[in-house]
């Protein structure tokens, strides 16, 4: 992993390709982020944000076989590596951390 | 004579997956026009019978039963410059696939819910979006990750 920790929108994205199971392609991976966090999402953002994590050697992809349906065009399939699942790690434990000592919110202290 | 720029792909380069899909544009078109005029309106009278000078009746009624998706994927396809954008902008090995899940979100979600030109707008949109500029403006005022 890099200097830097994850954001929230690769740790979304990690999270949904771990989700889908090796089935996870651009358009999926996008639903399955809406469907979990139950906000709309911008489509390029989640292109852009798995070129920077292919690019840091958190993830890899792998083409897929032609589909009719897709107009003969196959699909690119991403995989989650050790490094990400360990980036991954990281970042829930940074965040544990911080919540650590913390009130639950809205309760007295 | 111009010269071509170095981005631009040759024309005889068919492997190209800008030129691949459109020329599936064009077969398809080229298909659903053949149909529209064999079968999607009738003549009231055989051409032979019709008089030098004489109108024809047609038909124009919608005929639901001879609707035929030659390929769904190319049934609203964008349009070509969309696609040229992001050839520009993506690098080769990632244009075949993400050019098709631009399309499938073209046709299943953005001209449902957008029509066909607000569907291209947002289209052009997030083809800017993924690009890395969007990524450095974002960083820049921002002062953050981008999301």
């Amino acid at each position: 992993m890099g200097r830097r920790g994850l954001g929230e929108f690769e740790t979304a994205v990690l999270l949904a390709i771990i989700h889908l199971q090796g089935r996870g392609y651009g358009v999926s991976i996008a639903d399955e982020i809406e469907r979990r966090s139950g906000r709309p999402i911008s489509f390029g953002a989640v292109y852009a944000t798995l070129d920077r994590l292919q690019k840091k050697g958190l993830i890899t992809s792998d083409l897929g076989e032609p589909t009719p349906e897709r107009g003969g065009k196959p699909k690119r399939f991403y995989r989650i590596k050790a490094d990400g699942e360990r980036a991954l790690r990281e970042a829930h434990a940074w965040s544990e951390r911080m919540w650590a000592g913390v009130a639950p919110i809205g309760a007295p202290a | 004579m111009m010269r071509r720029p170095v981005w631009f792909s040759r024309r005889s380069d068919r492997e190209h997956p800008y030129w691949q899909l459109a020329a599936q544009r064009r077969r398809a078109h080229n298909a659903s026009a053949a149909f529209y005029i064999d079968a999607n309106f009738y003549l009231d009278a055989h051409p032979a019978s019709i008089e030098l000078g004489q109108t024809a009746g047609v038909d124009t009624r919608h005929r639901p039963e001879f609707d035929r998706v030659t390929n769904p994927v190319a049934r609203f396809a964008p349009p070509s410059f969309c696609e040229l954008l992001m050839c520009l902008l993506v690098e080769p090995e990632f244009q075949e696939d993400r050019l098709a899940d631009y399309q499938e979100r073209f046709n299943g979600l953005w001209v449902p819910r957008f029509g066909y030109r607000g569907a291209v707008a947002v289209y052009v949109w997030h083809v800017l979006r993924q690009s890395r500029l969007i990524d450095w403006l974002i960083r820049m005022f921002a002062w953050g990750d981008p999301l």
